[in-house]
């Protein structure tokens, strides 16, 4: 087994959901609340220790949409898991995420994922409730997290990466 | 019936169709036999049997079979182009258009790239020295051109898998970018994917980006592509021998490349690869640069080759600067010729280093030579042909007249009952002019020609007298200063020539201004003569205040005849009385003054009236006359 392998991640999610914050959080532990749209996508790399190998994981932060046209399909091409996120105080963000990932899974199949409900440090704010049938059917895949706060963040990533691994 | 056909019937009854049964067995089990005897199957048994024994071919024995039908597939193929060319183009142009696509763009791009490059080249003083070695060693100029475009520097290779965007390997000269490898390997994917499906471009890519100094090319293969950084003018052939690297990687590695999946030890082959095409041109530049920076032997040959330039230059330079006198000499001599009315230009080619001239000259009116126009050394080169005939045109005749009379520049002929000249022209010229028509030869009438004044001056100034000064003013000759009277026969004497001759028209002379110097002397003496008494004491002697005057008389006469020789009208007047003694006195006085060298012709003795009271007993009255002086004698 080699001690280096190299995965394709991607996020995926809906307009202002917290992608970008989430992956400057991780990689460089930065947070602006200013809102910055990504366009196009946007590459970083992490090393992740998973056991004995390292995964580098090649991170597109992939501009957000409500359904994965031609452009975003070839971003997600190749790509070995992702992060699904949504907006917990923006409930339809949820449903479109969990449309995404149907076309997805459709297209690609089967591929490891972590669910991100973001913007935990606004949970008084929240529209998704902990009882949302898509939440109760794979709780162990889904996390409150927080750029702001940094909650989960690293978290949600390794865990993926260890899935990959 | 019997028991026995009882039993028969039965047995058939019963048993029949099982015994039919039973033939047809026997019957197709030795059909069976009969075929596996036979060693050869019939395709009618393996034609079902083929498809799915290759499938399962395919499955365990993949590359024994992939070897086994290598030759056979191999030879069908060749009978099928053979046999049906035109189907198997047709089936084969939707893979392998693509890729002819490619390779005409690529060629196409090349060559655009060779051609701006010799043309950039190709007058530059480095131009020239690569067009010398070109000639010196027989390799195509371009060639040289792309060589000596280096160095340049090919600084990463990116492997990257097309799937993922992953990097599958990544070579590097130590000069590369400092980012991630693995971000740019995925950014330049993102870039392709997004360039790819925002433009519709079907089997399009993005296959070249310029930043700043460096180009990255986008070298696409079926699973793996190159994205390769290079700093500088790579030459043309680089991108191709990169594009045939990946090409073989893939077929080499075919597994590792069918493999990958983000795990970059099996890739170590194929970077390997990758490693040795950096260091060759990172070998490659530093050849360059050593070559470039030996400061000896190339030197000398970098100074000895601008020194050969500059000397060819000069050579060129001599040999255009000859054509360019040549042809102004050329242009020059046809427009003289243009300018001569005697002369009719019928043809006139420059071509090359010879000059074809054809035309008519008329002789009367001068000659013509081609010396006259152009310089020996071209003049001999030139084929002249000029025919002679006779010109009808007025301006000829004029020409003629002009070379005739040597009429000056500043004069006009014209011919209207007669030849006339205007214009301005030296005195010279008018006076000879004159002179023709005095001695009753043809001359144009020269009225009106002007002459300067100044030059009219200048002519009368060197040929008048000395003492005198002269200037024309209205016709008038107008003479002042002093005039002696020994030159005064001699002025008289030009004065007449000149207007009789018409060197100078003028039609009086004023000597109004005219004095002389010596006629005052005479006057001042006349004066002093003019009318006295000499004193007698008694009888024929003279008392000695007579003697006195009578001797200064003596001398002032003679001054006066030597200051006015050719006066004329000159007398001096002795008078007597009617007395006898009175008139011995007067003659005894004009024997003492012939005595004393007074000319007899000027002394006169003549009586006195009667009537003067005033004249005394004792002495002789004497008078001097002479004409008015200072009247000049200029008859013209």
């Amino acid at each position: 087994m080699a001690t280096e392998v190299t995965r394709k991640l991607c996020l995926i999610g809906d307009f202002g959901v917290g992608k970008t914050s989430l992956v400057n959080r991780y990689v460089r532990e930065v947070f602006d609340d200013r809102y910055l749209t990504t366009v196009g996508v946007k590459i970083d790399t992490k090393l992740v220790p998973v056991g004995d190998v390292t995964v580098k994981l090649v991170i597109w932060d992939i501009a957000g949409t409500e359904e994965a046209n031609a452009v975003y399909r070839s971003y997600l091409r190749g790509m070995a898991g992702f992060l699904l996120v949504a907006d917990g105080t923006r409930g339809y963000t949820l449903e479109n995420a969990l449309k995404l990932k149907q076309s997805i899974t459709e297209q690609m199949g089967e591929l490891p994922w972590v669910g991100l409900l973001n913007k935990a440090d606004l949970e008084d704010e929240w529209e998704v409730s902990a009882d949302h049938p898509a939440l109760l059917e794979n709780p162990d895949l889904w996390l409150k997290t927080s750029a702001c706060t940094s909650d989960n963040v690293q978290e949600a990533f390794e865990r993926l990466a260890s899935s990959l691994a | 019936m019997s028991a026995e056909k009882r039993f028969e019937a039965l047995r058939a009854a019963l048993l029949d169709a099982e015994q039919r049964e039973l033939e047809a067995i026997k019957s197709e089990l030795e059909q069976l036999r009969a075929e596996l005897d036979d060693v050869r199957p019939t395709p009618e048994h393996l034609a079902p049997l083929m498809a799915p024994a290759l499938d399962l071919a395919q499955g365990a024995q993949r590359e024994e079979m992939a070897e086994a039908l290598n030759a056979v597939v191999a030879e069908g193929v060749k009978k099928s182009v053979h046999a049906d060319r035109e189907s198997f183009a047709e089936a084969l142009s939707p893979a392998i258009g693509i890729s002819i696509r490619k390779a005409i763009a690529g060629a196409l791009k090349s060559f655009n790239q060779a051609i701006n490059q010799a043309v950039e080249y190709s007058l530059s003083p480095k131009g020239l020295r690569w067009r010398m070695e070109a000639a010196k060693t027989g390799v195509p100029f371009a060639q040289l051109v792309m060589r000596n475009t280096l160095p340049y520097a090919l600084e990463e290779i990116f492997l990257i898998h097309n799937e993922t965007g992953l990097l599958a390997a990544h070579a590097t000269s130590g000069e590369g970018s400092k980012v991630d490898s693995d971000a740019v390997s995925a950014m330049l994917t993102a870039i392709q994917d997004f360039v790819r499906d925002s433009f519709s471009v079907g089997d399009g890519q993005l296959e070249e980006v310029e930043i700043g100094g460096r180009v990255v090319w986008v070298i696409s293969g079926p699973q793996l592509s190159f994205a390769v950084v290079v700093h500088g003018t790579p030459p043309i052939t680089l991108r191709q021998d990169l594009e045939q690297l990946l090409v073989d990687m893939h077929a080499e590695f075919s597994e590792q490349v069918a493999g990958f999946d983000g795990d970059r030890e099996p890739m170590e082959p194929l970077l390997e690869k990758m490693q040795l095409v950096v260091a060759d041109s990172l070998n490659q530049a530093r050849d360059e640069a050593s070559a470039d920076g030996d400061e000896s032997e190339p030197k000398k040959r970098r100074w000895f080759g601008l020194l050969v330039v500059f000397l060819g230059a000069c050579l060129i330079a001599w040999f255009a600067w000859q054509k360019w006198h040549e042809i102004q000499l050329f242009k020059q001599a046809r427009e003289k010729l243009l300018e001569r009315p005697d002369v009719v230009l019928l043809a006139w080619e420059n071509s090359g280093d010879e000059l074809t001239a054809k035309g008519m000259f008329d002789p009367s009116l001068g000659r013509l030579s081609l010396l006259d126009y152009l310089p020996s050394e071209i003049a001999n080169q030139a084929y002249w042909q000029f025919v002679p005939y006779r010109s009808a045109l007025p301006s000829a005749k004029i020409a003629e007249k002009r070379e005739d009379w040597a009429v000056p520049d500043g004069v006009e002929l014209f011919e209207v009952d007669g030849w006339f000249a205007e214009g301005t022209a030296p005195l010279l010229w008018v006076q000879q002019m004159r002179a023709l028509a005095l001695g009753g030869l043809l001359a144009p009438a020269v009225d009106q020609v002007k002459v300067d004044p100044a030059e009219i001056q200048r002519w009368i100034d060197q040929r008048m007298v000395a003492g005198v000064a002269g200037s024309l003013e209205g016709g008038v000759l107008v003479l002042s200063g002093e005039l002696s009277r020994a030159d005064e026969a001699i002025l008289r004497e030009r004065l007449q020539r000149w207007r009789r001759n018409q060197l100078l028209l003028f039609s009086s002379v004023s000597v109004a201004g005219l004095s002389r110097e010596v006629d005052e002397q005479a006057e001042q003496l006349s004066t002093s003569i003019g009318e006295q008494q000499l004193e007698f004491a008694s009888g024929m002697v003279m008392s000695p205040r007579g003697w006195a005057a009578m001797e200064k008389l003596a001398d002032d006469l003679n001054e006066w005849f030597r200051l006015m020789p050719n006066a004329k009208n000159a007398a001096l007047v002795l008078y007597y009385q009617e007395n006898g003694l009175s008139k011995r006195r007067a003659e005894k006085v004009k024997e003492l003054l012939q005595q004393r060298g007074v000319p007899e012709s000027v002394l006169q003795v003549a009586a006195r009236e009667q009537d003067d009271n005033a004249i005394e007993m004792s002495v002789v009255t004497l008078k001097f006359t002479h004409s008015p002086l200072g009247a000049f004698d200029i008859r013209l």
